[in-house]
This record gives C-alpha cells, sequence and structure tokens, in this order.
C-alpha cells in the first residue's frame, strides 16, 4: 500500500512538472487531414524535450502522420475532436530504432503520457492491405503491422481520457516499462481481424483503471509484469481484463 | 596550348563514350505507384520512394519510374545503380516544409534529393523537380525566429545550411543527369560535390524563387559534362566550385549551352580553394544578366589552368570577361600562390545595355557599388599574384558608353591609376572597384596578355578611354579597332608601366 501511495505521489508530480504548453500550429503542424505531419511534429517533440519540457497541444482536427518518437518530459494533450491519423502506408513507419513499431513510439525515455479526449486512429485495414500488396509484390519482407502507441523501457508513463482506434495491430505496446497508468481509454478495433488490446511485458507498477476494449483479438496480453492493478478494465462482452 | 587541348579532348573521350553505353545497361524499371507513392500532389510520399530506392538497390539496381503526376516529397537519398525516371508530366515537389528535410550530417546542408558515396546513379526523364523554394525557405525562417532551429539569420533569411536544395550528390562516381527540369529550389539547386564523371545533357533549369537560386554548382569533380542545356536562374548560373584545398574541379566540357541569371553566368568560384583545370567550354549564350558572362575568379589560393573558352553569345549582360585574383583567406603572408593562366577566350560577340539587364526578373541582383558609370571587363591580378598568359581573340563587344565624369570619375594620369586600390580581401565582382578608367577592357597585374583582332564600340561618346593597362609584362595588342561617336582621334589605349611583346 505505501507502494502504491508513492507511486501515486509521483504521478502527481511529474503532471506538475511540465508547465509549458505549446499549440501544434505554433510549429507549423497542420489539421488538414492530408498533410503529413510526421517532420513537424517530430521536430515540435524534440523542441519541447529540449527545453524542459512541456505539452504540445492538438486542438479539434485531423493530424496525419508517421511515426513519431515521444522523447522524456513531453506530454501530448489531444483535446476533443482532435484525431492523430496514422499514414497508411508501412513505410511511414520505417523509422523505428527498437521495439514494436506504432504511431508514436518512445525508447528510454521518461515522463511521458498522452491525454485528453482526442483519438490515435490507426489506418487499420487499409493499411493492411498496402502492406500485403508491396508484401505480395515481394518489395517488402514480414513485419509485424504498425500499432497505435509502443513504449520501451520508458518511466512515469501515462494515458489518459483516449479513443484508440482503429490499429491494425497492437493498440498499445509496453515493454519493460516502470511506472504506467493506463485511465479512462477506450480500445476498439472492432473491424479489424488482427486488432488486439493492450501487450505489456515485463513491465513494473502498472494500473489499469477504467478502460473498455474492443478488439478481435487478445484485450490483454499480461506477460512477466510485476504489481499490475486492474480496476473496472473490461471488454465489450462485459469480461474484466 | 592548342595541343594541350586537343589532349583533353583525347582524354575526355572515353568516359562521354561510356554514358552512351551505361545509359542502356539498366533494363529493370519499377513504376513508384506500385510501391504506394500518390501522384495527388498531397500525400507525403518521401518515405515510400525511400523504401522503393531501397528495394531496387538491393534488388539489382533499375530505373525508378514516376508516372506524370504530382509527387510531394521531403528528403529522399538515392543509392547505387538506380535511375529516378521523371516522365514528361511527372513532378517531384517539395512539401514546402522545411520539417521535411533532412540535413545531412556529412554533407552539413539539406537536400530534396541526396546520394551520398554511391556510384551509378541518374535522374532522367522529362518530368520536373520542384523545390517550393520560396514556401520552404519562409517556412525555415518562421522556425528560426521562433527558436525551432538554431540560425544566425543574416538578411532577413535563414542560412544557406537551414534551406535545401533540389540535388546534392557528393562522392558519387557516373552521374547521370538527363532532360529533367529543375525549379525553384530554396538554396541552391543543384549540387555534384567531389563526384567522378558527371555527364549533364539537356537539362533545363528555373530557379528565380529565392537568393542562392544556381543554376547548377560543380564543386571539386573530375571528368564533367554539361551540354544542350537551358539555364534560367536568380543566381550564378554554370558555376564551378572548389571547397577543397586538396581538391580540384577538373576535365569538364561544357557546350551548347544558354541562359540569363542576375547575377554570373558561367562562373568559376567564388569559393576556390583548390582550383580549376582543363576547361573546354563551347557554343555559350548569355543574355539578360545582371552581371558577367564569364566570371574566371581565383580568390581562395587555387589555381585556374588551362581553360579554353570558344564561342560566346552575351546580349543585353551587364559585363563580359571578369578574371580575378584576389586572396580573401589572407594567404599571400603565408607563402601560398594564386594562380589564373592559360586562359583562351575567342570567338565573342557582346551587347552590354545601359540600363539593368536583368530588370523584371524575379529575384534581381542588388544595385551596389555606385556611383560607376558602366563597368568595363576586366582583367584584375594583385601585385604579387599575377594573372598569366591569357589570349583573348576575335572579339567583339558593342558597349553603351556615355560615362559622365560628374557621375563617377576616374582619370589616367600615372597617379589615379595606382590610386586604384588593391581590394585583394574583397568579394571578387566586376564592379568591386567602383569607377574603372576605361569603357571597354581594363587590365592590371597581368603578364603575357594577348588581345587579337577585338573590336570595342561604344554607342555614345565616353569621358574614359577604350583600354586602360597598368602593370602588364610581355603585353600583345594586334588588330584592335575601336568606335565611339565624334571621337575619331581619341587615344583610345592607355598604358602605364607596361612592356610590350613584338611576337
Amino acid at each position: 500500500m505505501k507502494k502504491y501511495q508513492l507511486f501515486l505521489l509521483s504521478v502527481f508530480v511529474s503532471l506538475n512538472v511540465s508547465a509549458n504548453e505549446y499549440t501544434a500550429s505554433f510549429f507549423g503542424i497542420k489539421s488538414d487531414g492530408i498533410t503529413n505531419n510526421t517532420g513537424s511534429i517530430q521536430k515540435a517533440i524534440d523542441y519541447i524535450s529540449e527545453h524542459r519540457g512541456g505539452t504540445l497541444v492538438f486542438y479539434v482536427g485531423r493530424y496525419l502522420t508517421g511515426t513519431i518518437h515521444l522523447k522524456s518530459n513531453v506530454k501530448i494533450r489531444l483535446e476533443e475532436g482532435a484525431v492523430l491519423v496514422g499514414a497508411s502506408s508501412p513505410y511511414d513507419y520505417n523509422s523505428s530504432t527498437q521495439g514494436a513499431r506504432a504511431i508514436i513510439e518512445a525508447n528510454g525515455q521518461s515522463n511521458i503520457g498522452i491525454y485528453g479526449k482526442g483519438v490515435i486512429e490507426g489506418s487499420g485495414n487499409t493499411l493492411i492491405k498496402n502492406m500485403n500488396d508491396l508484401l505480395n509484390a515481394g518489395y517488402i519482407k514480414k513485419n509485424s503491422e504498425p500499432g497505435l502507441i509502443s513504449f520501451t523501457n520508458c518511466m512515469n508513463v501515462s494515458l489518459n481520457g483516449l479513443h484508440l482506434w482503429n490499429g491494425p495491430y497492437n493498440a498499445l505496446t509496453l515493454t519493460e516499462c516502470k511506472t504506467v497508468n493506463l485511465e479512462a481509454l477506450d480500445i476498439n478495433g472492432r473491424n479489424i481481424p488482427s486488432s488486439t488490446g493492450i501487450v505489456a511485458k515485463g513491465c513494473k507498477w502498472v494500473n489499469l483503471k477504467d478502460l473498455f476494449v474492443e478488439v478481435k483479438k487478445e484485450p490483454f496480453i499480461n506477460q512477466n509484469n510485476q504489481f499490475v492493478t486492474i480496476q473496472n478494465a473490461i471488454t465489450n462482452k462485459g469480461v474484466t481484463l | 596550348m592548342i595541343a594541350k587541348m586537343k589532349k583533353i579532348r583525347k582524354l575526355l573521350l572515353p568516359f562521354a563514350l561510356l554514358f552512351v553505353f551505361s545509359s542502356n545497361v539498366f533494363s529493370k524499371d519499377y513504376n513508384v505507384l506500385d510501391f504506394g507513392a500518390k501522384n495527388d500532389g498531397i500525400t507525403l510520399n518521401s518515405a515510400i520512394i525511400q523504401g522503393a530506392i531501397d528495394y531496387i538497390t538491393e534488388n539489382g539496381g533499375g530505373r525508378l519510374v514516376f508516372e506524370p503526376g504530382v509527387y510531394i516529397t521531403g528528403s529522399v537519398y538515392l543509392k547505387s545503380n538506380v535511375t529516378l525516371h521523371l516522365k514528361k508530366g511527372a513532378e517531384l515537389r517539395s512539401s514546402g516544409n522545411g520539417f521535411d528535410f533532412v540535413k545531412d550530417k556529412y554533407i552539413g546542408w539539406m537536400s530534396m534529393i541526396f546520394a551520398l558515396k554511391q556510384d551509378n546513379i541518374g535522374i532522367t526523364g522529362e518530368g520536373m523537380i520542384n523545390g517550393m523554394g520560396f514556401s520552404t525557405a519562409l517556412s525555415m525562417l518562421d522556425y528560426a525566429q521562433k527558436g525551432f532551429i538554431i540560425d544566425a539569420l543574416s538578411y532577413d533569411r535563414a542560412k544557406e545550411d537551414n534551406r535545401p536544395v533540389n540535388i546534392y550528390f557528393r562522392e558519387c562516381n557516373q552521374v547521370k543527369i538527363t532532360g529533367i527540369t529543375l525549379k525553384d529550389p530554396a538554396n541552391w539547386n543543384q549540387v555534384y560535390d567531389q563526384c567522378k564523371d558527371v555527364y549533364v545533357d539537356s537539362i533545363k533549369v528555373d530557379s528565380k524563387s529565392y537568393w542562392n537560386n544556381d543554376g547548377i554548382d560543380i564543386v571539386d569533380c573530375d571528368g564533367v559534362v554539361i551540354k544542350n542545356s537551358y539555364f534560367d536562374a536568380a543566381d550564378d548560373i554554370i558555376c564551378f566550385k572548389s571547397h577543397d584545398a586538396t581538391k580540384i574541379c577538373q576535365n569538364v566540357i561544357v557546350d551548347n549551352c544558354s541562359g540569363r541569371s542576375s547575377a554570373n553566368g558561367l562562373k568559376f568560384g567564388t569559393v576556390s580553394r583548390g582550383g580549376f583545370r582543363n576547361f573546354k567550354i563551347t557554343n555559350l549564350k548569355i543574355f539578360d544578366t545582371y552581371r558577367s558572362a564569364i566570371a574566371l575568379q581565383s580568390v581562395d589560393g587555387g589555381i585556374i589552368d588551362n581553360i579554353l573558352i570558344d564561342g560566346v553569345k552575351s546580349y543585353n549582360t551587364g559585363n563580359v570577361i571578369f578574371l580575378r585574383i584576389g586572396d580573401r583567406l589572407n594567404k599571400l603572408n603565408s607563402g601560398e600562390v594564386s594562380v589564373l593562366k592559360n586562359v583562351t577566350i575567342k570567338n565573342v560577340y557582346a551587347e552590354v545595355p545601359f540600363s539593368k539587364a536583368d530588370s523584371g526578373y524575379s529575384y534581381e541582383g542588388p544595385v551596389e557599388d555606385l556611383p560607376r558609370n558602366i563597368s568595363p571587363s576586366a582583367i584584375i591580378g594583385l601585385p604579387d599574384w599575377r594573372i598569366e598568359n591569357v589570349t583573348l581573340s576575335n572579339i567583339e563587344i558593342v558597349y553603351p558608353g556615355a560615362g559622365n565624369p560628374f557621375y563617377a570619375k576616374r582619370g589616367t594620369s600615372k597617379e589615379e591609376l595606382e590610386s586604384i586600390p588593391e581590394m585583394p580581401y574583397a568579394y571578387p565582382e566586376f564592379s568591386q572597384f567602383k569607377e574603372l578608367p576605361a569603357w571597354g577592357f581594363y587590365v592590371r597585374h597581368a603578364d603575357n596578355i594577348t588581345f587579337d583582332n577585338v573590336v570595342l564600340k561604344a554607342k555614345e561618346s565616353d569621358y574614359r578611354p577604350a583600354i586602360v593597362i597598368d602593370d602588364a609584362k610581355e603585353l600583345k595588342l594586334q588588330n584592335l579597332n575601336f568606335s565611339e561617336p565624334g571621337q575619331k582621334n581619341k587615344k583610345q589605349t592607355i598604358l602605364n608601366n607596361v612592356t610590350q611583346r613584338k611576337k
């Protein structure tokens, strides 16, 4: 119980560390749904991380992107109506250094988070079809479909309030992360045969609270984790994760 | 000299032939649309094009073919044995966002198409590469002003290393660029840097979107052919540079090219550390150009040696010939030598206007170095670094004349001539000395200079003589012909401290 209190305290502290807010448009990020913003979002994250951290805020609109790498002390806030849309070509997810491919990746970072009432939307079946076409032509080798979020070896991670939709593969992959707080997430991949929910491997102190998961494959893969707490986290069939 | 040139031609012939053969080696074509690229003018294709290039280079090489349409892109890296083939109507277009472009760590600059240490690469077809320079440059300026990128900013613009060029190939062998149109970069247009065997044929350059928009920059390359090409650029159009004091630009043929510029036409420099050797430039046509049609400048301790320029037509161009030795890096005192020697320029017809030659074009050249009357062509060395062995033959230049001493005056007395500043450290430009004492040709600190069959015409009377030569050994003047209205008996040639060669 003491450990749990300490954990809550650390989350509370980390939320208050980053006071600086930056709007997406400030970095030239476009909400038109057709401009691929990968380069601009990445520069924004790098800049905020290098300047004592802060929050990158996306207001209502569709923001197309390929893989972006979240960095220490940076949070992304998706306001209601803001949709971060994953690009539909697998080539847009080739910048992964380690760990599973995803729209938002982080590796070895701390104090990171994504929150708000917005949506992170994968290209689901379109991306799967594009991958299969390239595979059949022999242009690419077999590789896993990119997920929505993939954090590897990170500390103090929080995801709160988001809708994680239409992921072609794992909505959320957590590998060897410490102190992870997942709260009020709506994960939905109902039209995608390969959709999977949360995959956590080798993590410590993972808190799942108020989750709803509707996917075709496993809603929650829980492997070699320590100190996982689950409160009110259910599938579309009302089964606890 | 002529024998030497014949030797160069023999040297160049084998690799000219090599290109003819190598063009048929790549048979396998891949359609970029099959890799998922979209020619809709909306989708950012960088990652997809890169995926396709990587696949082709790993699978025996071939052409990546772009069907008609607009392909938005940021930076991509071309790899060995891959040719980008842009069909007529296909356009590779910059996203206009500087953040979609890479600053290569080795090169230190940004580009749309990079190649680094690759062999057998090319860009062919009749399609277009469009850098969207104005938007891309302004996006970088905006990012710099907000502090997202580090840039000291000068002249209210981002510096060159923060503005993408269209093509930057470095240390590549067998480069082939044919047929394409290169439009509107944010910086220089196409750079071939320390490459071997560069073949450029029938390209068009339309490059007037932002500052430093050159036509083509050849930096320290060995074995270059540029022919049948057209250049319309805000900055220097056919530009040879030497960035590395241990390297040299050499064995170059330029044939049947034409163009206009708000700077210079054919230019050696400005950065000229190693130098330039064995050039044959034929059938050059320059028009509507603000500065010089031909500017050969050795100003950073390098050499210029064995240059033949044969057949130049220059219309409505602010200056015709400017040869200059300078010492921008202050090397004179360290015992190094800048060299400019063995240059032949022949069969030139040129008309110099009274008005601004590039007026009305985007990014006009800056009005500077005033007051001065119309500047003469010039060959200007330094007292201890002399220009040597330059032959000018069959030259006709029509000048506006009308030099007015009440506007700017430089007399021809010994004192006045010797008071002209040397300006060794200055950026070299035909106008840098402001008023010069001749309306046709000015020569200083130069030996073994030959004028043979040179016709200089002034349309209006000028207070200055046609030719002034100061401090020259072994000068030879033959078959000079001057015309200036109402000045039949005027002494048109002024010599100061000159020795003349008989034969």
